[in-house]
């Protein structure tokens, strides 16, 4: 269970979370809609210890996740721009996170980059913008990470791709269930793919809607 | 000491072996070369190539490796699941052997350089003498300059890291506050005048650690920033 109470983050003067409470049940794929610059990246950057609050308590599994090392190794954040140097192959992107997650699928993440028919030999800083938010889902769905957290991850994607994306997420999660969230400021696309959702102008607390149950919003 | 520490420490290690093989490798050819062109070309050295080339090359790279650990692998790490605090250890892990292997290195390689010279019948007279003690004392001066330099090198980025711009500048005074005062008393210019050399390293040491630990302070809950690299 991932519950916030009253969670602020603040940019100096600025508050992109302004006390934000709500419960979110595990092993459940979750969509975090908004607009840009109305807070999501910051709700997930504390989500996943990137951040820490500036006020109220999160508890992920009824621990703080800041500098949790248990829950931190069982937490994927992967975010848009990808935290991987540019310099890097991909083989060597996989394989750091092979060295450093206990729970990384090497077989799948293989699987993965056929699918999204991406060559390991190919520097990150060569890659499409496409390209480079799938190498994201294979970080992501490889993790094999209790908590997943993709960050507009079907940026650049083209149809073929995407679909591909929500293929293997849903085959993914009904295979190894646990909880997904995904997070993107193009509303129009996530109504696209089945959530049914109509947003009026409401807070990022409404914005949280738990797309295997359909848009219960 | 965690484990996931270890594992940091084994993952850096990992990348650096092979540079830190080539970073050697590439000086021990460099510095032969250099020295056989001198003794080739009937020249006297004046001083060490190899205490000069290698002792300021390793420094330098390990001021480098400071601010690479900050600014590119914390966040790699971070995303991969480690904690700020077992990066922390895990390159420190990495960053003191490194610093002391390299600093062994000057005057084991000094040393070597002044047995080949010498193999001969030809007589320096302007090549610097080499002693076991010479060796020892060059040691302890390369160690704390190498471990100043690398906590330099990480603080300069912390402050950058963490503060962006201006603030970041300002944090460079004391960020460069170990390389400044191990530089000062013990560098090559230094005659132990001002400070006895055993007062001046545990100068520099102390204010090594100071600085080591205002950073880390620093770096324990910096947030992630996100780059388009």
């Amino acid at each position: 269970m991932i519950e916030l109470r009253d969670l602020t983050v603040r940019y100096g003067s600025t508050v992109a979370v302004d006390r934000l409470t709500l419960d979110l049940p595990p092993g459940k794929i979750y969509g975090l809609l908004g607009r840009n610059g109305s807070g999501k990246r910051s709700l997930l950057s504390v989500l996943a210890s990137f951040r820490k609050a500036s006020a109220g308590t999160i508890r992920v599994g009824g621990a703080d996740p800041f500098e949790n090392a248990d829950l931190m190794r069982r937490t994927a954040f992967i975010r848009d721009t990808l935290d991987v140097s540019g310099q890097d192959r991909i083989s060597q992107v996989l394989r750091m996170a092979r060295w450093l997650r206990p729970t990384w699928d090497a077989a799948y993440a293989a699987r993965l980059l056929d699918v999204f028919e991406l060559d390991e030999r190919r520097r990150i800083q060569s890659l499409s913008r496409g390209q480079r938010s799938s190498l994201g889902v294979v970080l992501g769905l490889a993790a094999r990470a209790d908590l997943t957290i993709l960050d507009e991850v079907y940026l650049g994607m083209d149809a073929v791709a995407r679909a591909a994306f929500y293929r293997e997420l849903l085959a993914d999660y009904l295979d190894r269930p646990r909880t997904i969230i995904l997070s993107t400021h193009l509303i129009e696309t996530a109504r696209a793919q089945g959530a049914g959702l109509t947003l009026g102008p409401v807070g990022i607390q409404e914005l949280f809607v738990h797309l295997t149950a359909g848009a219960s919003r | 000491m965690s484990p996931s520490s270890m594992v940091v420490f084994t993952v850096l290690q990992r990348i650096y072996r092979p540079v830190a093989v080539w970073f050697t490798a590439l000086m021990l050819t460099g510095i032969a070369i250099a020295d056989a062109v001198v003794v080739r070309s009937d020249g006297d050295p004046a001083l060490s190539l190899w205490r000069l080339i290698f002792g300021s090359a390793a420094k330098y790279w390990l001021l480098v490796i400071g601010i690479v650990l900050v600014t590119m692998h914390l966040r790699q790490f971070v995303a991969n699941g480690v904690t700020r605090r077992d990066f922390t250890v895990g390159s420190a892990l990495l960053g003191l052997p490194l610093a002391v292997g390299l600093a062994v290195l000057v005057p084991a390689g000094n040393g070597l350089e002044s047995a080949l010279l010498h193999a001969g019948d030809h007589a320096w007279a302007a090549y610097p003498g080499f002693s076991v003690a010479t060796g020892l004392a060059e040691l302890g001066r390369s160690v704390v300059i190498d471990i100043a330099y690398l906590v330099s090198g990480l603080a300069v980025a912390v402050g950058f890291y963490r503060y962006g711009g201006r603030p970041g500048v300002l944090l460079m005074v004391p960020a460069l506050a170990p390389i400044a005062v191990a530089e000062g008393f013990l560098g090559a210019g230094s005659t132990g005048d001002v400070l006895p050399v055993a007062a001046a390293a545990a100068l520099a040491v102390a204010v090594t650690g100071l600085v080591a630990a205002f950073f880390q302070r620093l770096l324990r809950d910096v947030p992630i920033r996100r780059t388009a690299g």
